[in-house]
């Protein structure tokens, strides 16, 4: 008897996948037919949770619901607070500095952990033990600013928690400098890599005209084609004082644009050239930053009411348009917190899809090229 | 498009490990400063004689990683002798507790490193808590285990 499909269990452990999921695969010879999503591993009940605890108490929640890019967790969740607040303009303009230097930062440290990692489901094991690595000097500029490497719990309502030292702008200028000498090196070994090329061009094509109908965001949806970035549609922190260009297909600076776009391999360069730019946005937003308040004072924590209403907060973060809808009756603690995470489309909806027809040797590189974060899947 | 190019990185084949041997080796940042520094978020401090036992950071807590205890000894009052017990199996270094202390006796120090066992000494009793925040501070906090002091340390515990 002649088997015509099998079936593939990929995760949730298995070092192909982006995180504690898992793919259920139907596989007819090398070729995938069906995909199917299965999450529930890591749901840890955020959004039921933060309706029990106060206003301040789910600072230190909120950032766990993304590891590798904590920060946007805390600066959508704040945004919204000071929306409710009716604080938005009253935030220090020293604090918005101070956080976009943070989310930058942030950014770099989550993309040198993605594209570490989606080099690693390659094979090429050179670079991920080199971009983690260099990674872990953002991680020491955090331990110096925040407090703690991965959850810094340092972007409050009304500003930052406390202000940055003095003499940490000229480590941030070393630490920026050596990245820009190590992508270089990058380049070199991965990114003009033949390798790279053959393996990743035209494989997990995003069509530009599905790209938005499927919900997609962020770097995967700019290698798409489309010129879209929450940083300039709709400033927050201190954007709208830092010039810098949307990246997208296909203007990709240095590259040569080799493919048809909304593939694994244009999607790789997006994210590439981006820590470029927020090197050049750290860079502007240091130099321009003002002295002053960093924070406004908070009323008493425990008797702290937020007047009623609905906020709707977006910020653009490693993975894609991240959201936060905070709605309070007036009272001390949240009534309802609802998280819009990148991943919930990228991982169900369009991994499902563009899964199908692909190969299996190549499942685990387009799954690291979505860059999908279980934890915000399921909140 | 190169296939020549990705052969650079076997220069690196001559260059010294990028890993720090912890604990063994210092963890120093690129400018040489050593780490942690005294803004790590670490295991806390709390000078009982300032504590006066109002139970706020246990209200502020979200992992009920703060108990308390009362302590006979202490000359004050009968109603304000109960001071914290931090349990560092549900800790998550946060800091609220030390943001809402009214009189400043509870901070965090840089110190957090704990090797043990036993689940028990991961509760600090407020005994242990009152140490001086400068008695941690970097230099005299970073201590390094060397190999045998290590495998001591270990071989105590089993």
């Amino acid at each position: 008897m002649k088997m015509k499909e099998y079936e593939l269990f990929i995760g949730p452990q298995h070092p192909g996948i982006t995180g504690n999921m898992m793919y259920h695969l139907w596989v007819d010879g090398d070729t995938v037919v069906k995909a199917e999503c299965n999450v529930g591993y890591l749901h840890r009940g955020f959004e039921k949770l933060m309706e029990s605890r106060t206003w301040m108490q789910n600072i230190p929640l909120v950032c766990r619901i993304c590891v590798p890019d904590p920060d946007v967790n805390e600066m959508a969740y704040s945004m919204a607070v000071e929306r409710l607040m009716g604080w938005r303009e009253e935030v220090p303009e020293r604090a918005r500095y101070i956080r976009t230097v943070v989310l930058e930062l942030s950014r770099i440290a989550a993309y040198l952990m993605g594209i570490g990692s989606y080099a690693g489901a390659l094979g090429i094991y050179t670079l991920p033990q080199w971009a983690l690595g260099d990674r872990d000097y953002i991680m020491d500029i955090f331990e110096q600013l925040t407090g703690a490497r991965i959850y810094h719990i340092y972007i409050w309502p009304g500003g930052v928690r406390w202000d940055m030292p003095a003499d940490l702008p000229k480590l941030i200028e070393k630490t920026m400098k050596y990245l820009e000498k190590r992508l270089k090196l990058y380049d070199d070994v991965f990114f003009k890599n033949r390798i790279f090329f053959d393996r990743a061009v035209d494989i997990g094509v995003i069509p530009k005209e599905k790209a938005i109908e499927w919900g997609v965001t962020g770097p995967n949806l700019r290698a798409s084609g489309h010129e879209y970035d929450v940083r300039r549609l709709e400033p927050y922190a201190a954007y709208e004082n830092i010039d810098f260009d949307v990246i997208h297909y296909p203007e990709l600076g240095k590259f040569d644009v080799l493919s048809s776009g909304g593939d694994a391999y244009t999607r790789m360069l997006v994210r590439r050239l981006e820590i470029e730019q927020s090197i050049s946005i750290i860079r502007q937003a240091l130099k321009k930053m003002p002295s002053g308040e960093h924070l406004l004072k908070h009323p008493n924590w425990f008797k702290w009411e937020v007047p009623p209403g609905i906020a709707y907060e977006r910020v653009e973060s490693s993975k894609g348009e991240y959201g936060y809808m905070v709605v309070s009756d007036g009272g001390k603690k949240p009534v309802r917190v609802h998280v819009r995470g990148p991943s919930y489309t990228h991982g169900i909806n369009v991994a499902e899809t563009i899964l199908k027809g692909a190969n299996i040797a190549d499942v685990s590189q387009i799954l690291f090229s979505l860059d999908i974060c279980p934890p915000d899947i399921e909140r | 498009m190169s296939v020549i190019k990705p052969l650079k990185a076997w220069k690196h084949l001559l260059k010294r490990p990028h890993t720090i041997r912890y604990p063994y080796q210092e963890h120093v940042d690129m400018e040489g400063k050593r780490l942690p520094t005294e803004v790590l978020r670490g295991f806390h401090s709390n000078d009982l004689e300032k504590c006066i036992g109002c139970k706020m950071c246990g209200m502020i807590c979200m992992n009920d990683a703060i108990s308390y205890e009362e302590i006979p000894e202490l000359e004050v009052e009968k109603g304000k002798k109960i001071r914290p017990i931090i349990d560092y199996g549900r800790c998550c270094y946060c800091g609220l507790c030390t943001e809402v202390c009214p009189t400043g006796s509870l901070k965090l120090t840089p110190n957090f490193k704990l090797i043990d066992v036993d689940r028990e000494k991961f509760r600090f009793m407020p005994t242990q808590l009152n140490v001086k925040r400068d008695d941690y501070m970097v230099d005299e906090n970073a201590i390094l285990f060397s190999p045998e002091e290590y495998k001591e340390k270990v071989k105590g515990n089993k």
